[in-house]
């Protein structure tokens, strides 16, 4: 069941070598496709005429900058133009002056700054005539250039609250000022889109958080600027706006109809919604009935996993018996720590019991509303998507490095005793595309189809298909792309009808980070629905490196070890195994339950960015600090859905 | 057992009912923790002399402590209400009464707190743990809440001002500079920190004097930006002396933008004001004459020791003693 592959291959031949055009991009083969394959004999380059994803585009969705409110509150100066500068390799400055470059260039990246009041902060300060032509926007920047920034500060805040904000001020949808600042955003993106080599989207982050609660969602659109400029964000302050993602969707509906653009939305890691983020009974007030699930399922089509404020593919309440479940958990309360977490509100905000209920709500009402695809991404809010553990630029700007963010605070509400700290913080993490072109439209396709993967961090390459006819030998195929789409759905893709006696294969492969750690293990998530309703989850391991054996009473696998010296920041590849590869055959299959599989894989564990701040700062961290991470990618899953 | 309840009762209560603690459970542990430490005052008094009224003294002991920590949590509380991530700010003002408070909290430095306090109508407490900790002070103005929204408007009403934490990061890993005394883990219930700053900044005052024979010199403002602490030197008979805790800066004034560390080895005698306008340790806002003259006048400040410290720890004033112990905590940085 288990390959481990020779050190030392050639990290580029596992992933996306193939034959010619023998399959397609969602790797459904139909007859007319194969059949035209055949008729063309295959050229002698295996690389040529590949009509299928080959390599994933690494990025990031969910990033801001100066001109979200918040972020520029923070202090954050980097604009829309310095985060894609940023993210395609150039070295920038950040907002507390220091020097900082990716160790690589990213190939994709969605500036979603926050819709509501977006562009204020920058344009005030930098006394955009607009602003100076009223008297009180004058008012306010001639305090700032007299010394009095804060007390400027305080006064818009105060008349925000109050709702004395001089209406030729405003930020919102219809006003002059709102709709420059969106231009500007999409001017940005267009300035930088590079297709071939580097893609900008046009997007922005929608905020609802009634309470306290996170439900945001970023908007991403498919689009150029001639179709995305024809509307302006949806914000959730009414009139304007609205803080139910229904309203949301209703307006993503409209824009496409308008403009006959495509635009998706990604949910934000559910993990701070005090168990809002996938209702089953209600939402907002209103039961969650066949036309919530149908919108759902239509305009969410990825999730994200994990980001700074900590993972959500799993939680050890609910998946006791995963050992790997308890990884960057943030589980003590919402957003502003203003509610307390309970155990009742878990399952409703993490990926995987969300898949699961998932597949009972599609029994009920006919559609699955929770059949989403995963990825990672940011949530910076400095301009700056650094989540490289040596190379973490934290999620604000107070946090960019400093001796003092190890023992700083990120969240203390006195009222709720809810305390998290800074160091809690992930450098987490990049959303993994499996797409043909680097293209606005390629990419967002291949987001659309699920066809993605979430990284916490390291650009591992990850392959998972699934299909009826895998078999062993298939995993020594140094063309796991060709094998994989010719006999089999990639991540994202859908099994129907199990063909009698057949039980489904999956054929996995992984590649380290070539500047990273070597991999554990690569794990299959299945989750099921039984006839009775019980809904259950299973963790098998599929791949893993050296000549361990599972556990003949426990079946857990021992651990791979860990090389990681916390107090110099260093590890070696001296364990783990630089690829995996198997193929595997579900043997708890019945073709009567649905379910879902998706791909864990699990790098070696290697120095937390905590360790990197105190051995570079020599700074002491507070007890309890995490110094040390098992990095880990998932994949979209496959679902099996029975009798169709 | 009293005291570890006060200091650490979320962890008491893991080790004795295998789960932490939050909310009003936090209050409840801590007021447990005094009442066993007022006990214990009582039986001590008891057993070291019979004549002494113990059970007074218990009394005593456990008012005096609940009423510090009472009025801790009303200041705390008034601060913290709106210790939210921005978003909700944005997403929550239909739902939720606009407060004067919220608005300081949220942009304000550390006087802005007081208005903080009076709006929510705990003057009282805030008076009476003025009278009774000395740390109130410094609980009120951000020594606890190191991650606020008035640091980051310092990037804006002084562009680029915050590239003072990026140079004194690069100092400190590079071992030329120590760890401010902010950075220290751990409670500061005494409001130690903040006394080791007032005094370094006084001491910085003490070392403009010494520099400048004019003694009616141009008030200036100046501004760490680990706690958005405000001090505004300002001139008297015999030269500058520094106001620690104002509101801000007064109009027209200089601005010196910088951080704990560096103005605790200016006040040590280990780091000169042109050395650390040079590093960026220092970054100076108001006109180019108002910078240059003050450059011109105390470049050197901070270069040398103030002779009268001597070189040795021994032979250091208490408040000088104070600045070193702070700034060089044991096992930390040279």
């Amino acid at each position: 069941m288990t390959k481990t592959l020779l050190y030392g291959t050639a990290l580029a031949s596992l992933m996306g070598f193939a034959l010619p055009a023998i399959a397609q991009d969602a790797g459904a083969l139909d007859k007319g496709k194969a059949d035209a394959a055949h008729q063309h004999p295959p050229a002698y380059s295996p690389y040529a005429e590949r009509d299928f994803p080959t390599r994933p585009f690494f990025g990031d969705t969910h990033l801001h900058t100066a001109f979200s409110m918040d972020a520029g509150a923070f202090g954050a100066k980097l604009t829309p133009r310095d985060a894609y500068r940023f993210a395609r390799g150039e070295e920038v400055t950040s907002s507390t002056g220091q020097p900082v470059k990716l160790s690589r260039p990213l190939d994709f990246l969605v500036v979603s700054d926050h819709s509501d009041n977006m562009g204020f902060f920058p344009d005030l300060f930098a006394g955009k005539p607009s602003l100076l032509a009223d008297p009180t926007g004058k008012k306010w920047y001639d305090m700032m250039q007299s010394g009095k920034g804060a007390d400027a500060a305080i006064e818009i805040i105060v008349a925000f609250s109050h709702g004395t904000f001089p209406k030729d001020l405003m930020y919102f949808p219809g006003t002059t000022a709102y709709k420059g600042a969106w231009q500007e955003t999409i001017a940005a993106a267009e300035e930088y889109n590079n297709p071939g080599l580097f893609t900008a989207f046009i997007g922005y982050e929608w905020t609802s958080n009634t309470g306290g609660n996170n439900l945001h969602r970023n908007v991403i659109f498919r689009d150029n600027g001639d179709k995305a400029s024809q509307v302006e964000p949806f914000t959730v302050y009414p009139p304007y706006g609205s803080d139910n993602p229904v309203d949301l969707w209703k307006w993503m509906g409209a824009y496409e109809e308008k403009t006959g653009g495509d635009v998706l939305a990604i949910a934000h890691n559910g993990n701070l919604s005090s168990g809002l983020m996938f209702p089953t009974v209600e939402q907002f007030g209103k039961p969650v009935d066949r036309e919530y699930v149908e919108q759902r399922a239509k305009w969410e089509r990825l999730y994200e996993t994990s980001q700074t404020k900590g993972t959500g593919e799993s939680h050890p309440f609910l998946s006791p018996n995963d050992e790997f479940a308890s990884f960057e958990i943030w589980d003590k309360g919402n957003l502003d720590g203003s509610v307390v977490k309970t155990k009742e509100m878990l399952e409703f905000e993490y990926a995987r019991s969300a898949l699961k209920n998932g597949l009972k709500l599609e029994r009920e009402l006919g559609t699955n509303p929770y059949k989403f695809g995963l990825i990672s991404s940011s949530d910076a809010h400095t301009g700056l998507t650094a989540m490289e553990e040596d190379n973490f630029f934290g999620k604000t700007t107070p946090q960019e490095p400093s001796p003092e963010r190890i023992g700083a605070t990120f969240v203390n509400n006195a009222q709720t005793g809810v305390k998290i700290m800074d160091w809690e913080v992930g450098a987490s993490g990049y959303a993994a595309v499996w797409a043909k072109d680097n293209t606005r439209a390629s990419i967002w396709d291949a987001m659309q189809r699920k066809e993605t993967y979430a990284t916490t961090g390291p650009r591992m390459l990850v392959r998972f298909f699934g299909g009826w006819e895998f078999e062993s030998k298939d995993a020594q195929n140094r063309l796991p792309g060709q094998i994989g789409y010719t006999k089999g759905v990639p991540m994202g893709g859908d099994l129907r009808a199990a063909p009698e006696g057949k039980k489904p294969t999956f054929l996995v492969a992984a590649l380290k980070d070539p500047l990273g750690a070597n991999l554990d293990r690569y794990q299959i998530v299945k989750g099921w629905l039984e006839a009775d309703g019980k809904l259950n989850e299973k963790v098998y391991d599929v791949a893993w490196s050296g000549d361990r054996k599972p556990d003949a009473g426990t079946g857990k696998l021992p651990s791979v070890g860990d090389t990681v010296d916390a107090a110099n920041a260093g590890w070696t590849n001296t364990i783990g195994s630089p690829e995996l590869s198997a193929v595997w055959e579900d043997p708890d299959f019945d073709a009567s339950q649905p379910a879902f599989y998706y791909g864990r894989v699990i790098e070696i564990p290697t120095p937390r960015w905590t360790a990197y701040d105190v051995k570079r700062f020599g700074v002491k961290a507070l007890p309890g600090t995490a110094m040390t991470i098992t990095e880990r990618a998932y994949t979209s899953p496959i679902w099996y859905t029975p009798g169709t | 057992m009293g005291v570890a309840l006060i200091v650490v009762p979320s962890t008491v209560a893991v080790l004795l009912l295998g789960d932490g603690l939050t909310g009003t459970g936090l209050t409840v542990a801590r007021v447990t923790g005094v009442a066993l430490l007022a006990l214990a005052v009582s039986s001590w008094m008891g057993r070291q002399d019979q004549g002494r009224s113990s059970p007074l003294a218990g009394m005593l002991t456990y008012n005096v402590l609940a009423a510090i920590y009472l009025a801790y949590l009303g200041m705390e509380g008034a601060c913290r209400r709106t210790m939210r991530e921005p978003h909700q700010g944005q997403a929550k003002p239909s739902q939720r009464p606009a407060r004067l408070d919220d608005a300081t909290f949220l942009l304000g430095g550390c006087t802005m707190r007081v208005l903080a306090l009076r709006n929510s109508g705990v003057v009282w407490l805030t008076l009476m743990a003025g009278v009774m900790t000395p740390s109130s002070e410094a609980v009120a103005c951000g020594y606890d809440s190191p991650q606020s929204v008035s640091r980051g408007v310092l990037n804006w009403a002084y562009p680029d001002s915050l590239h003072v934490i990026g140079a004194i990061s690069r100092e400190v890993a590079a071992r030329r500079l120590p760890l401010a005394n902010f950075n220290r883990a751990g409670a500061d219930l005494f409001g130690q920190r903040f006394r080791a700053t007032q005094t370094a900044l006084t001491g910085f005052a003490e070392l403009l004097r010494a520099a400048s024979s004019e003694p009616s010199q141009p008030a200036f403002s100046l501004v760490l930006v680990e706690p958005v602490l405000w001090t505004r030197f300002e001139p008297s008979a015999d030269g500058l002396h520094a106001k620690v805790h104002v509101a801000s800066a007064e109009p027209g004034d200089l601005v010196l933008v910088t951080g704990e560390a560096v103005i605790s080895e200016i006040a040590l005698g280990r780091l000169a004001v042109g050395e650390a306008g040079e590093r960026g340790l220092i970054r100076f806002y108001g006109s180019e004459k108002q910078k240059s003259d003050f450059i011109g006048t105390y470049r050197h400040v901070g270069g040398q020791p103030i002779a009268k410290w001597g070189t040795s720890h021994a032979a250091m004033p208490p408040a000088a003693q104070l600045i070193t112990d702070a700034v060089q905590p044991s096992g930390g940085n040279p």
